[in-house]
């Protein structure tokens, strides 16, 4: 847990979101795809291409992003409480009534008044991510507990094996609880630094092996 | 409406009936929420483009007119409140409490005397909050150019 103080002077506790709930928002919200035009190429040959800059696409991305980061919103205000002070007390809510924005909930006073700040809702939703689920922070974290040495050089600084594949997050994160012996529940019910651990402790572990594979062949 | 000066987080305008008004940035996150209820769906957002607003909206269901009149009301009122410096003057404000139109605090009376007071219609109106949100999502005002606004003479 978390506690923070956002500029708006409200003081917030932010605590962690269910792991499950991060991977749906991921999984189910995939980017609008532009239309497809026909180009003629050389040879009067034609070819079909992606059309980035579709009246139509455009406007769905522009409502795709605004509704993503509703989402994202919608999201991370699960992890947060309001400690001080008592929302319905606050006079900022007048003054937004007096607009024609009433605030009923606590989710609407986080939207308009304790998180207005881009700075703050970034802070916020970072904290909640990094106790949440696996996070470059996390990872990071982790490999400077373990301060692995190899041949007196930390391991970050050695290279690293020539990358072919490619995957999501959250490959890894499976493959790195599969091959340390959770199954993909328990690993989710872990703490966020806990599950950056397991995969850094994975990652490291990969890194040794290649590093002893190389000294081995040369 | 005219530009009078530009300056990285401010813009000075003067209104048709020769006011003149310092805009500022003001918060996106409240901004972007208002837009998304304006927008409804995409669905609507996509026939407001084709078709303009008031054609569209004359095919929304009353309640999607009603939500849509609610927030293009909060969003200018929004950017009205937080986006102006100037307050209203003394006199104004006697004028809007004879009338029964002064709010109880000062961001909506800011708003509300703009409206009443000093934009000379929905257009002016349309044109000030889009210099507001202009400067809130573009950020440097020295470089802001709005469609419809005569620019800085100087």
């Amino acid at each position: 847990m978390t506690i923070y103080k956002s500029s708006a002077g409200v003081t917030l506790e932010i605590l962690r979101v269910p792991r499950s709930l991060i991977d749906a928002y991921a999984r189910d919200n995939p980017t609008p795809e532009p239309p497809t035009i026909e180009v003629q190429v050389f040879g009067g040959v034609k070819e079909k291409m992606d059309d980035f800059k579709d009246p139509g696409y455009l406007a769905e991305l522009t409502i795709y992003h605004l509704r993503m980061a509703r989402l994202m919103f919608d999201l991370i205000v699960q992890a947060v409480n309001i400690v001080n002070p008592d929302w319905r007390a606050d006079s900022r809510i007048a003054d937004m009534a007096g607009l024609g924005i009433p605030i009923d909930s606590t989710h609407d006073y986080l939207r308009y008044i304790a998180l207005a700040e881009q700075s703050d809702l970034t802070y916020v939703m970072e904290e909640a991510l990094y106790l949440s689920t696996v996070t470059d922070r996390g990872i990071q974290e982790a490999r400077q507990a373990f301060n692995i040495e190899w041949q007196g050089i930390p391991i970050d600084r050695q290279r690293n094996p020539p990358g072919k594949l490619s995957a999501s997050s959250v490959y890894q994160s499976r493959v790195a609880a599969s091959s340390l012996g959770y199954i993909w529940e328990q690993f989710c019910e872990l703490s966020g630094p806990d599950q950056s651990a397991i995969v850094a402790q994975y990652q490291c572990a990969l890194k040794i092996e290649y590093l002893a594979s190389e000294e081995r062949r040369t | 409406m005219r530009i009078l000066k530009k300056e990285a987080k401010r813009i000075t305008v003067l209104t048709a009936n020769g006011t003149e008004l310092v805009c500022k940035p003001v918060r996106k996150l409240p901004v972007r929420d208002l837009l998304f209820k304006l927008g409804l769906s995409a669905e609507t957002m996509q026939s407001t483009t084709e078709q303009g607003i008031s054609d569209a909206m004359e095919q929304f269901s009353a309640a999607q007119q009603i939500k849509t009149t609610k927030a293009s009301i909060a969003l200018f009122n929004y950017c009205m409140a937080y986006g102006v410096e100037n307050n209203p003057p003394e006199e104004a404000v006697e004028e809007l409490n004879a009338l029964g139109l002064a709010p109880g605090t000062p961001t909506a009376l800011r708003a509300t005397w703009l409206n009443y007071m000093v934009l000379e219609d929905a257009e002016e109106a349309g044109l000030l909050a889009a210099v507001i949100m202009a400067l809130t999502f573009r950020g440097d005002g020295t470089e802001l150019e709005v469609p419809g606004i005569e620019p800085a003479t100087e």
